[in-house]
């Protein structure tokens, strides 16, 4: 079972990664970013099957982590939403020299 | 006695429980132009918990005892139950739990009917049922806990309905505050119990107290853990030194002030040392036996001199209160319970019948200063009001203990028993015998005293023309109320306890000395008193013309009965005054000593601050600003380098590390 | 039994992860978040870890995707039509995602996973754990915490600095 949890875990970070890459508006970026860190704990969550519980620590403290993405990330969509009137990445060309 | 789990008893008992809660939902919820069908919804939830209520009673009567729980939560290896037991006793207390509060809330229709706080006041009314309904049914000291504060809570929102009135705040706030001192000795016992059994489960700790080896447990501390649970209980039934917030929690409405005293709050406290009887030691039940004796007596002398005519109700409530405990610790559990039931319904007449006085005395004068409550300005009540009165009368007499009458039943067993407590065992308990003997004589002379000057002599007060008999509703309640407390019910001889069916299922006590003797003491003591009481009070004497204008404190006696012994002048003394005194001296050393502390440590702030700021500027944010001058410039150079939108960045970085992947398998 | 209730939520974990990918709409993909996270919260219970699942729940059901939703209401006019956002790169990002998965499932394959037992984890272990072992990073965990209310904030409340 736990090859099963890895090879779920592999797929939904792929899917993430896929998410984070295509999509143009930025809230579905962090979307996708929150996939993948799910895929992460996954795998720690499998692990802690062995003796010690080491997976479950890291995974509450990713979660953690995670929170405070979110937060910070959405803050910084806001900002770029006042900014730009738009979240949609494409139509952002300031980073372009 | 042999347990059985059946599912369809434990779904009555649950729904029983549940519908005084969902009448209080339900008041909630309708708004305020419904008032009128918000009192008959809830009256008729609550006759129906009562219709319940009476088949468990027919169950559990013919059959075994409910008992249920289940597993509430894990902690640390111990496990917490939820559960119920509603042995005969219980059932029969609930039956009278739940009709007293139907009848409570069918007189406060009409009771209630121009009130603002109506909605509000019959939410409160259901969660207080509710919560006393779960005193009795919960099998587990810490659940009794919850719904014992619930009981405390409701009982602070009712007294203090009217919260616009200060008396009414006050009152309620010293209930509240009253009973919290009881309840910590209640937690103590809480702790004390945890630690000894790591049990509160009430059958758990049964068979642990029966299985008890003398010696593994100090007797002191089981003595100590009886009084402290003991303590919870003299908050709530107001005992000796607690039992100052009763008098003051007339400031409530009438109907509340019945539910309080019959059926729900201080019943608790009774029926609680009742459930855990068992955990009492002998030397906390003699403890016991001495407060209830000395409350018995000194709300008996408390009542003899009061104006306010729910006030002689509210000592006479203490008093027969202290009757009880005394039984308890006297060893006539039985006959205790018997007096908290024939107690309810007469003591709830009484109060509901002082009601119907007052509400119609309200309705005759539109008086907001004039003191409907004072007996000084009533009597010849007795052609205005016949129903009333007869209920009254019959409540009253309840109340003395007359044969016929439902308190003679239970007061002769607790009599005998405590006069064969007093001749078999001495010292102590012949003190406690002739109190509780005296106590007789008073109570025949305060009931008839208050009887003939609300009834008897002419009408001392106003607008005598517009006093009128209460409306149908009212007198149907108080009919109710006084079949209840006629000894037949009770009883089919009702000369005799012993061929009471409530005393049959529950046991009579064993005793070697004839009734006769009993009955005989303290019929001639009642005798005295009510002859005493009929030649100061009899109609048209001298001392009833005078007492229009009589001031309290005549003599010191008088005094000392009008103002409840003194207590709440003590206790202002004792323990409020010198409390306020150290407060007062602690806000002076935080005034001088603590606030110069701080004002010293905040100036010390401020300058090491301006250094702080200083350095901070100078150097700090020199190297901040140095380096974010570095990163952008690198920004800049770096970012001319690569592609256009952001997301090309990642795909590149991911290239990257599935490089490195490959590489490194 | 276990297995059956493990094989069903990943695919609800798996086809609602796909929905996101596929949707245009953004409120859907956030609901559809939802119903991922709750499917993972449930694989973590099947996994003895309910400490885990309890707060993956609480956190990110009921705090990361509601700020989330209240990001989309934020930065969208939801007056007259659904959300929708477009997406580009779609070839790339296939064969990369692809590439990604195939290469994990390999190096998944090649793992030796006898050494793994199987323990049941409880509350107190971790609470222990936390408190003595992992008491660093718990405290770092909370000033991160801590960090990232201030940041958010200061971020936000900004006054507009374009010039």
């Amino acid at each position: 079972m736990v090859l099963f949890y890895f090879i779920l875990s592999a797929f939904l970070f792929s899917v993430g990664l896929a998410i984070v890459i295509t999509r143009k508006n930025a809230i579905f970026v962090l979307i996708g970013i929150e996939l993948m860190l799910n895929a992460a704990n996954l795998n720690f969550v499998a692990m802690s099957k062995s003796i010690t519980l080491d997976g479950q620590f890291f995974a509450l403290f990713v979660i953690v982590v995670a929170a405070a993405e979110t937060a910070v990330g959405l803050a910084m969509v806001l900002k770029v939403f006042n900014y730009f009137k738009t979240v949609e990445l494409d139509k952002i060309n300031e980073l372009k020299g | 006695m042999e347990l059985t789990v059946t599912s369809e008893e434990s779904w009555l008992s649950i729904i029983m429980l549940g519908l005084p809660l969902v009448s209080a939902i339900f008041a909630l919820l309708i708004s305020g132009r419904l008032k009128v069908i918000v009192g008959w919804l809830t009256s008729a939830l609550m006759l129906a918990s009562t219709a319940i209520a009476v088949v468990i009673l027919i169950r559990v009567w013919t059959s075994a005892a409910i008992y249920n729980h289940l597993g509430w939560f894990d902690f640390a290896g111990l496990a917490f139950d939820i559960g119920f037991y509603i042995d005969p006793p219980a059932a029969l207390l609930l039956v009278i739990v739940c009709l007293v509060s139907f009848l409570v809330h069918l007189f406060s229709i009409e009771y209630m009917k121009e009130d603002d706080g109506f909605i509000r006041y019959f939410t409160f009314l259901g969660l207080f049922t509710f919560s006393m309904i779960g005193i009795v049914i919960a099998d587990n000291l810490l659940i009794i806990f919850m719904f014992w504060e619930l009981v405390g809570f409701c009982s602070y929102l009712l007294i203090g309905h009217w919260y616009k009135k200060e008396s009414a705040v006050k009152a309620s706030k010293k209930a509240f505050l009253v009973n919290r001192i009881g309840d910590v000795g209640f937690m103590i016992g809480l702790a004390i119990c945890w630690s000894q059994f790591q049990t509160f489960d009430i059958a758990q700790l049964k068979t642990e107290f029966s299985a008890l080896a003398p010696m593994s447990i100090p007797s002191v501390l089981l003595t100590v853990l009886g009084i402290s649970l003991f303590t919870g209980a003299i908050g709530k039934s107001a005992q000796f030194p607690l039992q100052v917030w009763l008098p003051d929690a007339m400031e409530g409405p009438t109907p509340v002030s019945a539910l309080i005293h019959a059926a729900t709050m201080v019943a608790a406290g009774v029926y609680f040392v009742f459930r855990l009887y068992f955990m009492m030691s002998p030397d906390a039940l003699t403890i016991i036996a001495i407060m209830g004796s000395i409350t018995a007596f000194m709300g008996a002398v408390a009542a003899m001199t009061q104006h306010d005519i729910k006030k002689v109700l509210a000592f006479s409530t203490i008093s027969q209160l202290g009757y009880m405990i005394m039984a308890l610790g006297v060893g006539a559990k039985n006959g205790a319970l018997f007096l908290l039931y024939t107690h309810a319904f007469f003591k709830a007449g009484l109060f509901l019948a002082a009601g119907a006085i007052i509400h119609s005395l309200h309705k005759a004068i539109h008086d907001d200063k004039y003191d409907v409550q004072d007996m000084r300005t009533m009597g010849g009540l007795r052609k205005t009001m016949p129903v009333t009165f007869m209920a009254y009368l019959i409540c009253s007499l309840s109340l003395i203990g007359i044969p016929l009458f439902s308190g003679f039943l239970s007061k002769e067993i607790i009599l005998i028993e405590v006069l064969q407590a007093a001749l078999s065992r001495g010292g102590i308990y012949i003190g406690i015998s002739i109190l509780a003997f005296l106590s007789v004589t008073l109570t025949a002379y305060y009931v008839s005293r208050q009887l003939l000057l609300i009834f008897f002599d002419t009408y001392r007060g106003k607008n005598e023309t517009d006093i009128h008999e209460n409306s149908i509703l009212i007198k149907t309640v108080l009919i109710i109320l006084s079949v209840l407390s006629i000894g037949v019910v009770w009883s089919l001889n009702p000369f005799s306890m012993e061929s009471s069916w409530v005393m049959l299922k529950l046991g009579i006590p064993e005793s070697s000395l004839p009734h006769s003797w009993t009955m005989i003491m303290s019929l001639s003591l009642i005798i005295i008193g009510l002859l005493y009481s009929y030649s100061r009070y009899r109609p048209a004497s001298k001392h009833v013309k005078n007492y229009h204008n009589s001031s309290p404190s005549q003599n010191s006696l008088a005094a000392l009965s009008f103002n409840n012994w003194y207590l709440d002048s003590i206790y202002n003394e004792v323990i409020i005054n010198p409390f306020l005194k150290i407060v007062e001296v602690i806000s002076k050393v935080e005034r001088i000593v603590i606030d110069r502390l701080v004002d010293l440590s905040g100036i010390f702030t401020v300058v090491f601050s301006n250094v702080v700021g200083w350095i901070d500027r100078a150097i700090v944010d020199g190297i901040v600003n140095g380096s974010v001058y570095v990163v952008g410039k690198a920004g800049v150079i770096t970012k001319s380098i690569s592609g256009s939108k952001a997301q090309s960045y990642i795909i590149l970085a991911v290239i990257g590390i599935l490089i490195i992947i490959f590489l490194v398998l | 039994m276990i297995d059956v209730l493990i094989y069903f939520f990943s695919a609800l974990a798996a086809i609602s992860a796909l929905y996101i990918l596929f949707t245009s709409n953004i409120l859907y993909a956030a609901f559809a978040l939802v119903i991922t996270f709750l499917a993972i919260a449930i694989l973590y219970i099947l996994a003895n870890a309910d400490f885990v699942a309890a707060t993956q729940i609480m956190i990110y059901v009921g705090g990361i995707v509601v700020v989330i939703i209240f990001g989309v209401m934020l930065t969208n006019k939801l007056v007259n039509s659904a959300p929708k956002s477009g997406s580009h790169n779609k070839f790339i990002a296939f064969i990369i995602s692809g590439v990604l998965f195939t290469l994990l499932t390999f190096a998944i394959l090649d793992m030796n996973l006898g050494a793994l037992g199987v323990e049941r984890g409880n509350i107190q272990s971790l609470g222990y754990g936390l408190m003595t072992n992992y008491l660093l990073p718990f405290e770092m965990a909370a000033i991160l915490l801590l960090l990232a209310l201030i940041g958010a904030t200061v971020i936000v409340s900004q006054k507009n600095v374009k010039k």
